[in-house]
């Protein structure tokens, strides 16, 4: 049994969750809620990372299958309890993927062969043994998550908490570990924004400014659709493009088309290289043959500051390559360097980002850096934006403001084209869906 | 391969090598065993480290050069300032230099520091393992940058173009929010060491059938050079076992 009594925790900056008296018992726990709701504190509450990590106050008391984290600490909790991180990569901790899974194993006093064997058990269970030798630094998103996620099933917890762990899946992984879920422990806790139809929880439990409360299943809602746009010359296109890292072929014929008013997005399974090919279509990687022209022109040949006037362009992670440390002076980075004026407070107000100009990016909510982010690629109202994973990790809420900025964008003209493996945002906000797989692109 | 061997092994089989160089003083002796220590790089796969040849054979030119100048013992080089004690003294030199830097540079080459730290014995585990964690995430570092950089680029500021001034603005102006990433990326690592239990064991690599062969044949190499009748053939019944130790 999971009980939480009379339990309160703060951050020393404030911020904190209120449980007051809970009991899990086993099976599949579901904790919903929006970003910054407490979710995951509430998970790092059970492996007695809050308060030992972090420092602040905590009072009432945490028992884990007769365990008192709140004492113990993350260390020793660690023999029963397992964590997937939301900031999962960063979880990752040697050079290889087989032995950053034998890792929990060996510290948990395992020995050399008993950890590679109990390794290689967890990568097969994910269906990833094939990335055992990978440098876990050359991973994508979605297999450094699943080898992540065999790091803690290699070492057999009892209880597991999944700290989003759907957020960066392919339909086809995620289905995969939806299955497994319930299979992972004797408790699982999973955090996540939405409830997954295919996730059957024992329980529900609801995150809300902090309150950790039970909760029923709630009703799911469609994103709002785009409305559409008429698409109008072309701006983009490519054709017949390769490009390997070394010898590992990631495009190999990749062609497309992007007109003015269209948002085309791009899907496709996890490490298919649909982040690769958008650094290859704005010209920051190249091609090893085939060709790519944004307005007609190979973007190789263009002056940086020539090509920054017609691509905006938001990484993936995007908040995290705020260079500036005000809104105000995000927004104007690009317009700045090519001599324009940008109305700072007028793009604030389109972003609906509720800050001051002169604010710091990083103090931004979740949803409000995204579309900040995006408004700093397009304040000097380039052709063309290009986004890799903007829903990435957001709640419902946040999408639906994303579907409505890009159907203004498009509105606007600007040729938009999204790298994602989120279906619902690309059906609800795409004009056109491509399926990137085996190197080649395909209509969806 | 001794490449895929670890660095006790590969010291077990290049070793010899930088002893036997420092016991030397034939020219034509170290020449043979330069040549017996390339032709291992080679079988055993470590080829690339020749590459240090570029700066260590001007260096060992310079110290020859050195010690044809101060050395002066036995009669004088017909027309030169030099003394044929000098010649060979700073030939010997040279060519020791060489095999010495070779085989050191091949025993770490293509190794990272976990597994340097694993093999070396008695090293303690957790300094040896944080040695290893900063080198790995170096890559992540250096993706980080990367990524800024080109992020820089992408919104029109490239970094390391133009005049000097305008290099250098570009480049500072990513300094602090590359060093807000490393400090949350250092914050998520370290929980993440605690979540996955660091500490709790002292576990070790194990090595003890990787080096076995290796030793053994160490072992045969120097029997050979000492037992060998005659100094003609010495490097030659050195070299052999080590040659078969590099290719395994």
């Amino acid at each position: 049994m999971i009980s939480f009594r009379s339990y309160r925790y703060r951050y020393p900056s404030g911020r904190g969750i209120e449980v007051g008296d809970l009991d899990l018992g086993p099976g599949v726990t579901l904790v919903l809620g929006p970003s910054a709701s407490g979710k995951s504190t509430f998970l790092k509450s059970v492996m007695g990372l809050v308060p030992h990590f972090y420092g602040g106050e905590v009072s009432g008391s945490v028992d884990v299958l007769g365990l008192d984290p709140i004492a113990l600490g993350p260390r020793r909790m660690s023999r029963r309890v397992g964590l997937l991180f939301q900031d999962f990569e960063f979880q990752l901790l040697m050079d290889r993927v087989l032995e950053d899974v034998m890792l929990g194993p060996l510290n948990h006093g395992a020995s050399w062969s008993e950890a590679e064997a109990l390794a290689e058990e967890a990568l097969e269970r994910l269906g990833i043994g094939h990335l055992a030798g990978r440098l876990t630094w050359t991973l994508s998103g979605g297999e450094a998550q699943l080898a992540a996620l065999a790091g803690i099933l290699a070492t057999g917890p009892d209880v597991v908490l999944l700290d989003e762990p759907l957020s960066q899946l392919d339909p086809w992984n995620r289905g995969r570990i939806l299955d497994l879920i319930p299979e992972m422990g004797d408790f699982v806790l999973v955090s996540e924004h939405r409830h997954f139809s295919e996730l059957r929880p024992d329980r529900i439990l609801v995150a809300r400014e902090g309150r950790i409360l039970p909760g029923a299943r709630p009703r799911e809602e469609p994103l709002p659709s785009r409305a559409g746009g008429t698409a109008g010359e072309t701006v983009l296109e490519a054709e017949d493009v390769h490009f390997s890292y070394g010898d590992r072929a990631v495009l190999e014929g990749a062609s497309l088309e992007l007109r003015e008013g269209e948002i085309l997005f791009i899907t496709g399974p996890n490490g298919s290289g649909k982040s690769t090919l958008l650094k290859v279509l704005v010209g920051l990687l190249e091609p090893s043959s085939g060709t790519v022209r944004i307005l007609g022109r190979d973007p190789r040949s263009m002056d940086p500051l020539e090509r920054a006037r017609l691509v905006g362009f938001v990484f993936q992670g995007a908040p995290r390559m705020f260079i500036e440390d005000t809104v105000g002076g995000e927004l104007s980075f690009t317009s700045s360097s090519l001599g324009l004026r940008v109305n700072v407070e007028d793009w604030l107000r389109r972003a609906r980002i509720r800050a001051d100009p002169g604010a710091s990016p990083r103090d931004l909510s979740v949803g409000e850096q995204i579309r900040l982010a995006i408004a700093s690629a397009v304040a000097h109202n380039p052709r063309i934006l290009v986004l890799d994973e903007p829903s990435r990790g957001q709640d419902w809420g946040v999408k639906a403001e994303l579907v409505r900025f890009l159907d203004e964008l498009a509105g606007s003209g600007m040729g938009i084209l999204v790298a994602t493996h989120d279906l619902d945002f690309a059906r609800a906000a795409g004009d056109r869906i491509l399926v990137l797989e085996g190197g080649v692109l395909r209509e969806a | 391969m001794l490449s895929r061997r670890s660095l006790l092994a590969r010291i077990l089989v290049l070793g010899p090598f930088m002893i036997a160089s420092l016991l030397l003083s034939d020219p034509f002796q170290l020449s043979l065993l330069l040549i017996f220590l390339m032709a291992s790089l080679a079988l055993g796969g470590l080829w690339a480290a020749t590459r240090i040849l570029r700066f260590a054979v001007p260096m060992a030119l310079v110290i020859a050069v050195m010690n044809l100048i101060l050395v002066r013992t036995g009669p004088r080089v017909d027309g030169l300032p030099i003394t044929e004690g000098g010649l060979l003294f700073g030939t010997s030199m040279a060519l020791r230099s060489l095999v010495v830097i070779l085989s050191s540079v091949a025993a770490f080459s293509g190794l990272g520091a976990r597994e340097v730290a694993a093999s070396m014995p008695g090293i303690l585990f957790r300094t040896s393992f944080l040695v290893f964690l900063s080198s790995r995430l170096l890559p992540v570092f250096a993706r980080d940058a990367q990524d800024l950089v080109q992020a820089a680029e992408i919104r029109g500021a490239p970094v390391g173009r133009g005049p000097w001034r305008k290099r250098i603005t570009s480049a500072a102006r990513l300094v602090l929010p590359l060093a807000v990433l490393s400090l949350d990326r250092s914050m998520v690592i370290g929980e993440a060491m605690e979540a996955r239990g660091f500490g709790l064991s002292r576990w070790r690599r194990p090595m003890g059938v990787d080096f076995a062969p290796h030793a053994l044949l160490a072992a045969i190499s120097i029997l050979a050079w000492l037992l060998s009748p005659w100094d003609s053939i010495r490097i030659v019944l050195f070299s052999v076992p080590l040659l078969v130790g590099a290719a395994l």
